[in-house]
């Protein structure tokens, strides 16, 4: 008895010139396998398996945004004291390409609330987030910023996501640098996943 | 003065009066701003680039610590304690314990204050770190920054190894420690000790005597002694005024008094002698670390009394009554006579205090904070007006205040 | 000494009781001897006079005022203590100061402001009058400092409700579980 498999789908008759089948930025060592029109020169075909890249414009526009975030200042009580211990030498934000902490939230594309939100500081919040050109992202650091944390009485907004919308939470009190480092690439993931589109 | 809109925001550039020099304008400065040191705003009138007004704006860090602590025990508090002045949490954390202490009138065995007294100058050398840190950047020495949180890393160490948190340790607590250190504590703090005094001459030798600096900070928002007195200040901004009043030395607590230790004090009473008194109060801190740490001896760390702390763990195999007292510590906190206490211990900032009413109850009727950075942030106007806009930059700086502490 | 020694501050609040009843006759200032350490009672007509007494006083010289706030006693009449608390250095002691103001129906309890003699209060009277409602007649510039600027209410007051979120447990309904779920939210 011969166990049926299914039949490979038929292959198209027309082979793209360009076919992306992982991206070329993160394995830029494999090399491309693209059957070429029989018109191209020797020396064409030699080079092209190693002098071009090929990709999408959405994927290394992607690449452009996650690699170099520069975050809007917004440290606001004691997780920013740790974010600015995760700018430090020790664990160094910036090899991850959140080199420059703009002041200015014109110029800045990643906003990470640090600290406890008070009533009298939400609109501040809010006007900064619009300020800020897109695309824009939001992580929310620490237990305040996400949920209010341990403060739940008239003073503190209970999570900033009733100001902002956030894409990544991070929690603790204050969250180790690490964490805030692990929210950082959670981000860059989902930005690059956000790009195949 | 024009009344402060219900957002807290002035919008645009408002060209307001004519003085007879020119038109006076109202610029807005914060709260998000990176050298504000924290969510304060000041709302400036400047003329040309002279500060002829300046108005603090808080309460945007305002967390009503006040309120929760009327609805939290005693132990309860402690965590909250650490969240107000964040820079030193240990700090805030003693104080509270001092207070609730004297009102039970009990006092912690030595080896407890002495590793109190180590925890809390390395949580004072840490605050003066980020202070130093802040302070340079913002007048563009970058390096100091880098600097201060490589030392600040590992004093964030040595609070992982002793509780297991690196910020809001939450270990000094009322009736002494949350647990004896572990064995590594003296090697880690020695090391520490031995490395830091290099340092901080590493880092007066890239500021004092730089004339990018002393230009900028000398002779700058200049405040008599009898000033100072009258906003309320003290810590290091009195102390640069020239008056040598240090908590430590004169109402000592916890066994300072055992330690010999100088206090520094300036003779302007400038930015610049801000900056020296807080650079020699990091080395009178690691020599009072040292002190400590070779007196420390064996013994328990927490007071003997069951009704305020609770029972350590192997006895709540065998003993009933261990049981019963960790139930109700845990639940219903303990009970301190009805009175009224106030504790004041030297805060890297000025004099911290904690006030404490009680009613007999499992919770406290009210418990005030006294915020050195209150008063400090109070006597801004009296400091930046008359002076160009890139000065505020560096007095905001040397007052050093924290918007957790002073908006509680 | 596990805790600092208040010999000094006792001594240093008999002294300043000593004086103000001898430059102001008429005062009758006392202690209130609250455990473990007493205040001085003072009552607000005489505030600004005794309080300058204590700073201006040669024997004296309380500088620095570290701290004013108040105690809401809901059931006691009257129902605010007003507590000051100053620090001399010459003496090297802190006492505290106690002023008793009564609650009015038909607007804030009042009392005179201390800005004239320490400027710090200007600040520290702010703070009382956002959180506690109690108004200070002479403060130049008398506004909320903590809250925003339109927020009604007085939150440290002790009949102010702090509300916070209820925590929603889906299977539970809510905690504390008197707390009210807003209504129309989900769960």
């Amino acid at each position: 008895m011969s166990i049926e498999t299914p039949k490979p789908p038929a292959k198209p008759d027309f082979t793209p010139y360009h076919t992306v089948r992982q991206s070329p930025i993160m394995f830029p060592n494999q090399p491309h396998t693209h059957p070429l029109p029989p018109s191209a020169g020797d020396h064409l075909t030699a080079s092209l398996g190693h002098n071009f890249v090929t990709t999408t414009v959405n994927k290394v526009v992607a690449w452009g945004r996650y690699n170099s975030m520069w975050p809007a200042l917004f440290g606001l009580a004691c997780c920013a004291i740790e974010m600015m211990g995760t700018g430090g030498p020790k664990f160094d934000l910036a090899r991850f390409g959140a080199e420059v902490f703009r002041a200015s939230p014109r110029q800045a594309d990643l906003m990470i609330v640090a600290g406890r939100v008070s009533q009298k500081m939400a609109p501040v919040l809010r006007q900064i987030y619009d300020q800020m050109p897109e695309p824009k992202w939001v992580i929310s650091m620490g237990a305040c910023a996400s949920c209010g944390g341990v403060f739940n009485n008239y003073a503190i907004v209970q999570g900033v996501d009733k100001v902002v919308p956030v894409d990544v939470y991070v929690p603790g009190c204050p969250p180790r640098p690490e964490a805030l480092l692990d929210a950082v690439l959670k981000l860059q993931r989902k930005i690059r996943a956000q790009a195949v589109a | 003065m024009s009344e402060a809109p219900a957002t807290g925001f002035v919008e645009g550039l408002n060209l307001i009066g004519d003085t007879p020099e020119g038109p006076l304008m109202e610029l807005n400065m914060g709260p998000q701003h990176p050298s504000t040191h924290g969510v304060l705003r000041i709302v400036l009138r400047v003329e040309g680039e002279i500060v002829r007004y300046a108005d603090p704006d808080i309460g945007y860090l305002h967390t009503g610590f006040e309120k929760d602590f009327e609805r939290l025990t005693y132990h309860q508090a402690v965590p909250l304690t650490d969240r107000m002045d964040y820079l030193s949490p240990l700090g805030n954390n003693l104080g509270y314990a001092l207070t609730v202490e004297k009102l039970l009138g009990e006092t912690v065995p030595e080896r407890a204050q002495r590793i109190r007294v180590i925890m809390v100058e390395l949580a004072r050398i840490g605050s003066h770190l980020v202070w130093l840190g802040t302070h340079a950047l913002d007048l563009g020495a970058q390096s100091a920054f880098l600097y201060g949180w490589r030392e600040r890393e590992k004093i964030l160490e040595i609070n992982e190894m002793v509780s297991g948190v690196r910020m809001m340790t939450s270990f000094i607590r009322v009736g002494g420690l949350m647990a004896d250190v572990p064995p590594e504590f003296d090697a880690a703090v020695q090391a520490f000790v031995d490395d830091f005094r290099g340092k901080v001459d590493d880092y007066e030798s890239m500021l004092t005597d730089n004339p990018l600096w002393t230009d900028r900070t000398r002779d700058l928002a200049v405040i008599s002694a009898e000033e100072a007195m009258d906003y309320g200040l003290g810590g290091p901004t009195l102390r640069a005024s020239g008056v040598a009043h240090d908590l430590r030395k004169d109402a000592p607590y916890s066994g300072y008094d055992d330690y010999e230790f100088n206090v520094p004090t300036g003779t302007h009473g400038d930015v610049y002698d801000r900056y020296l008194v807080r650079i020699h109060e990091m080395r009178e801190s690691i020599d009072i670390v040292e002190q400590a740490l070779a007196r420390l001896k064996p013994g328990p760390v927490v007071i003997d009394n069951r009704k305020v702390v609770i029972p350590p763990r192997h006895e709540l195999d065998t003993s009933m009554e261990a049981v019963i007292h960790h139930f109700k510590l845990v639940t219903e906190g303990f009970r301190p006579p009805a009175g009224e206490v106030y504790v004041g211990v030297e805060g890297p900032r000025g004099e911290l205090g904690y006030y404490l009413v009680s009613d007999a109850g499992n919770k406290p009727y009210r418990l005030k904070v006294r915020a050195p950075s209150f008063s400090l942030i109070g006597a801004i106007p009296r400091l930046v007006v008359g002076h160009i806009l890139a000065d505020v930059v560096a007095i905001l700086g040397s007052l050093d205040f924290i918007l957790g502490d002073s908006d509680r | 000494m596990g805790v600092a020694d208040t010999s000094a501050d006792r001594a240093a609040l008999q002294k300043a009781l000593e004086i103000v009843n001898q430059r102001l006759p008429g005062a009758g200032v006392e202690i209130e001897e609250t455990p473990p350490e007493g205040a001085l009672l003072l009552d607000a007509a005489h505030l600004v006079d005794a309080c300058r007494v204590l700073k201006e006083d040669a024997g004296l010289r309380f500088a620095i005022p570290l701290f004013c706030t108040a105690v809401d006693w809901l059931d006691r009449e009257p129902r605010f203590d007003l507590v000051y608390q100053l620090r001399s250095l010459h003496l090297q002691a802190a006492i505290r100061v106690k002023v008793r103001v009564e609650d009015r129906l038909d607007g804030l309890p009042s009392v005179p402001s201390l800005t004239g003699v320490w400027k710090g209060m200007g600040y520290l009277e702010r703070e009382v009058y956002d959180l506690f409602g109690i108004e200070f007649e002479g403060h130049p510039d008398l506004r909320r400092i903590l809250m925003p600027v339109d927020w009604e209410g007085y939150p440290l007051r002790k009949d102010y409700v702090s509300f916070g979120e209820p925590v929603k447990f889906t299977d539970r309904g809510s905690f504390p579980p008197d707390a009210a779920v807003p209504q129309g939210s989900e769960q």
